[in-house]
């Protein structure tokens, strides 16, 4: 874990400009947003195109976000821009349902996304994609409860209701899945 | 993954009774402790890289960006400023040339009030003069009191031309 005051001088030197502050940010978030996108996305080119935009997001936004703020601001950037993608991915799923109607192959569809996906990534994307963002983004952006909650505009008891449910949940799969069920 | 600068057991009390709360702290802890078993992969070096690389290209291009921006505004501050200085000083103009005409008019009144003034003075003087010519006497005391009455007309008349 970083130390919170080192990360609040960082921003305030990328805030003024400065290049090598922004490198800093970018190898102290990099792996935790990657993780982040990651199991939500189980797919890691996704992945990979959703944390170039983020970090050229915060680059762009950063004279709006307050240093003691830091990491909450980014990780909304980050719910965000996932947000645009699963409308976007839905778009997308959608015409390939049209395309497929259309051609009405006999053939298996070709598989999509990451073929390595684990097996937590997998069961993660069954449940329902606001749960599993909320356990994601509890895990993968180390924000206390009442942060997530002021993050995303809800009681802290809902939060955590939520959390714990969806971890819950999440636990259920996986023992199913050892089961072979 | 550790977490968190919070008091868990504190949170929870708020909401729960040390039973659930201690069973859902359980849940909580079981359910990270999944993502801490199956550890995410993590971003490849070379993608890193090329994001600093956008990083170092996007700040380059923001500052250029940024003092086009700053170029451009101070350009329209100088240019509305310059706008308004003309016309201002357009506006301006009559109203000094209305100030010099009320003065001028104002001068000219004046001149005629004195040329007046100095008339009725010159007036009274040969009117003075001719009284006391006429005077061989002097005994006539209507005379006298018209002598009087003219002088102090003269002198009044004096006064209000001095005073202006």
């Amino acid at each position: 874990m970083n130390d919170p005051q080192k990360v609040i001088e960082i921003v305030s030197l990328a805030r003024s400009g400065s290049e090598k502050a922004f490198s800093e940010l970018v190898d102290i978030y990099a792996s935790r947003l990657f993780g982040y996108f990651y199991r939500l996305t189980g797919n890691r080119d996704d992945s990979n195109e959703l944390l170039s935009e983020l970090f050229l997001k915060m680059v762009e936004k950063i004279g709006s976000c307050r240093p003691e703020t830091f990491e909450p601001w980014l990780f909304r950037i980050a719910s965000n821009l996932f947000t645009d993608y699963l409308r976007s991915k839905k778009r997308r799923e959608k015409m390939l349902s049209r395309i497929e109607e259309q051609v009405q192959s006999e053939t298996e569809p070709p598989p999509r996304g990451d073929l390595m996906t684990d097996k937590l990534t997998r069961q993660i994307q069954r449940l329902e994609p606001e749960t599993a963002e909320i356990i994601i983004m509890r895990y993968y952006s180390q924000l206390s409860f009442e942060e997530l909650a002021k993050l995303r505009n809800e009681p802290v008891g809902t939060v955590l209701s939520k959390v714990h449910r969806g971890l819950k949940k999440l636990r259920q799969l996986m023992e199913e899945s050892d089961n072979g069920k | 993954m550790e977490n968190k600068k919070e008091d868990i057991d504190n949170l929870l009390s708020r909401f729960y009774s040390p039973d659930q709360a201690e069973q859902i702290k359980n849940d909580i802890t079981q359910g990270e402790q999944l993502f801490d078993g199956y550890r995410a992969p993590q971003p490849q070096e070379n993608i890193i890289n090329h994001i600093k690389l956008n990083i170092g290209r996007k700040r380059r291009h923001t500052g250029i960006l940024h003092v086009l921006v700053k170029t451009i505004a101070v350009a329209a501050v100088v240019l509305v400023a310059s706008y308004l200085l003309m016309e201002n000083t357009a506006t301006q103009k009559p109203a000094v040339n209305n100030v010099q005409n009320s003065y001028r008019a104002a001068l000219a009144r004046t001149d005629n009030s004195i040329t007046a003034l100095e008339k009725e003075a010159q007036l009274l003087g040969s009117e003075v003069m001719a009284v006391r010519l006429g005077e061989d006497n002097g005994t006539n005391e209507q005379l006298s009191d018209s002598v009087g009455n003219v002088e102090t007309e003269i002198i009044d008349t004096e006064n209000f031309f001095w005073k202006g």
